[in-house]
């Protein structure tokens, strides 16, 4: 890529592509580490969901038709108890805003 | 190695990591000079490419290659450099025709850019195109991307892609010397 330094004078640091490699695998590896805490959330809307689940299969309530049982895999909530991430307002931007990167085209003309 | 046989690698997940570790060998140069011509300055370019690559780990389980694997990963780095210059510019959204107001404040404020006869001509004649030219002639003529692809990954018509390209190399060729170009 050297034209970009000969036209475009644009410079990186040394070894800037060796150390940005490792600082991304980095980051995916701390971000699947990532402990404990998120988990017990995790645990508790899981319980909650079981528990309610439980109880329309249980009670057979009349307001709920199979319809309504579909789960949307497309809902935070829903992805949170699958991940094990914790529910927080920058999880939901965060699952929203990647859901438009890797689905939507910006500029679509 | 061949896309097929890297998607293979990170479609498994025993070998996912293996083949993402190769993906970033193979793609992470273009990338990040795709994302620096669009951000320009080095310190964002960084953090734009991490967090496109963060992406493309998560996301490569859904990819359904209805393209290319570098196309979507270009497409993705696009995206990304947009959210980017969003967030940036708090204000004002970028907009396809408009003009990027802070091209030489973000260019002169980076500590990794040398200003010298021909990249200050360059650099001066690409802050006066819109959003949508700039980037169409940097993704044909630096990143050497095919009109289709360059197509895919802004979302803007082949035909529309190409008579831009053509247009804007005519008026760069017309005021560098067209031995330099």
């Amino acid at each position: 890529m050297n034209q970009h330094y000969k036209k475009l004078g644009l410079k990186i640091p040394k070894d800037y592509f060796i150390k940005s490699r490792e600082e991304i695998l980095d980051k995916i590896n701390i971000k699947k580490k990532k402990p404990s805490k998120k988990n017990n959330y995790s645990y508790y809307f899981l319980a909650m969901a079981a528990l309610f689940i439980g109880a329309v299969i249980l009670y057979d309530f009349p307001f709920i038709n199979e319809n309504l049982i579909e789960i949307d895999s497309n809902s935070p909530i829903i992805s949170t108890l699958i991940s094990g991430e914790e529910i927080t307002d920058e999880y939901i931007i965060e699952f929203y805003s990647e859901s438009l990167v890797l689905n939507e085209i910006y500029f679509g003309h | 190695m061949k896309e097929g046989d890297l998607l293979k690698l990170l479609k498994n997940p025993t070998s996912k990591n293996k083949g993402f570790k190769l993906l970033i060998d193979l793609y992470q140069e273009k990338t990040y000079w795709m994302i620096r011509k669009m951000v320009l300055s080095h310190d964002s370019a960084n953090d734009v490419l991490q967090d496109t690559y963060i992406r493309i780990f998560k996301g490569i389980d859904n990819f359904k290659e209805e393209s290319k694997l570098s196309t979507w990963i270009y497409r993705i780095a696009f995206n990304e450099s947009i959210r980017f210059l969003n967030k940036e510019s708090k204000f004002k959204k970028v907009e396809l025709d408009s003009k990027d107001v802070n091209y030489s404040r973000k260019l002169f404020a980076d500590t990794f850019f040398d200003a010298e006869n021909l990249s200050l001509k360059f650099h001066q004649i690409l802050s006066e195109l819109s959003f949508k030219e700039r980037n169409i002639f940097n993704m044909k003529y630096f990143d050497e991307l095919r009109f289709e692809d360059i197509s895919k990954i802004t979302g803007i018509n082949i035909n529309t892609v190409k008579s831009v390209y053509y247009k804007v190399e005519k008026k760069i060729k017309k005021e560098i010397n067209e031995s330099t170009l």
